[in-house]
């Protein structure tokens, strides 16, 4: 699997474990990627199930979040409920998420 | 991203639980105050509440009944509820606020290929499923399952930057069910 890939699935196991059943089918490119990494450092303040996650220097990048998140990322979080607050910090970065992803 | 811009939301609930009747009546107790806004929402029916606040952690008063539907509320940027284009970006739409931003994506008239890429993001599939309800005190904007399912409300007020996001299931078809809860 490509970075990109990697990237795509854990933004979308992240979107599920918000309780978002269909995840996230955007296109990942790097401004995709540095919007996905503020809706992570925002989750990590309201969940304790983030607080292992490692924070990039400066933005987030398709190869930090592929490379220090990794599958390993998938597979803690599928199935924590206790990522619903998560779903919070979709609402409210889920536009610039989906503009970044078309390139609007 | 202009965190700094991020408002305080204040979440006050007040013992008021049942409020019934017509809207007048249940605007005299409001339910719920968020940033500033009164709403007269049967505290009954709400399962959970997402509040974010001025740090960007987000909060979440859950109600422990799974027969109570979930209901987010959150405040926004302009810039965050048009996904960053109010920064540079209404330009290539030729518009020039939230208002006319909204507007051109309900005008079932206009088609270009950038507009329904921008309505695809919006997640609006038809011109219906966005309304636009001016009030004496601003704006009210609905968007029928945009939300994962979930209906999107801002309500958004004359002379405040901060625009109020209510994501519920309560709408339906019927904005004027909604309109009943929003104290003026």
């Amino acid at each position: 699997m490509s970075d990109k890939d990697i990237t795509k699935e854990i933004i979308s196991e992240f979107f599920k474990a918000a309780g978002i059943t269909h995840g996230w089918q955007g296109n990942v490119n790097e401004k995709v990627a540095a919007v996905f990494g503020t809706m992570l450092e925002e989750t990590r303040h309201c969940s304790a199930a983030l607080a292992w996650v490692p924070r990039p220097t400066g933005r987030a990048t398709i190869s930090w979040i592929a490379k220090q998140l990794g599958r390993s990322f998938i597979r803690d979080i599928q199935g924590k409920s206790s990522l619903t607050c998560a779903k919070t910090v979709i609402y409210k970065w889920r536009r610039e998420l989906d503009m970044a992803s078309v390139g609007i | 991203m202009k965190q700094t811009v991020l408002v305080a939301l204040l979440l006050l609930i007040s013992a008021c639980s049942n409020p019934v009747g017509d809207n007048k009546v249940m605007c005299e107790e409001p339910s719920i105050s968020i940033a500033e806004q009164d709403f007269s929402w049967p505290l009954s029916s709400l399962q959970s509440i997402n509040v974010l606040n001025t740090h960007s952690a987000a909060i979440e008063i859950k109600f422990l009944d799974n027969k109570r539907p979930d209901i987010a509320m959150i405040t926004l940027t302009e810039s965050q509820v048009t996904g960053g284009l109010s920064e540079g970006g209404y330009e290539k739409f030729d518009v020039k606020d939230l208002t006319s931003f909204f507007t051109l994506l309900a005008d079932g008239t206009q088609h270009s290929k950038k507009l329904e890429a921008l309505r695809r993001v919006m997640s609006i599939k038809n011109s219906g499923d966005l309304t636009i309800i001016k009030k004496e005190w601003g704006d009210i904007y609905t968007s029928l399952n945009s939300e994962n399912g979930h209906d999107a409300v801002y309500l958004k007020r004359n002379g405040d930057d901060r625009i109020v996001m209510l994501v519920t299931d309560l709408i339906g078809d019927d904005v004027s069910y909604l309109e009943a809860f929003i104290c003026p």
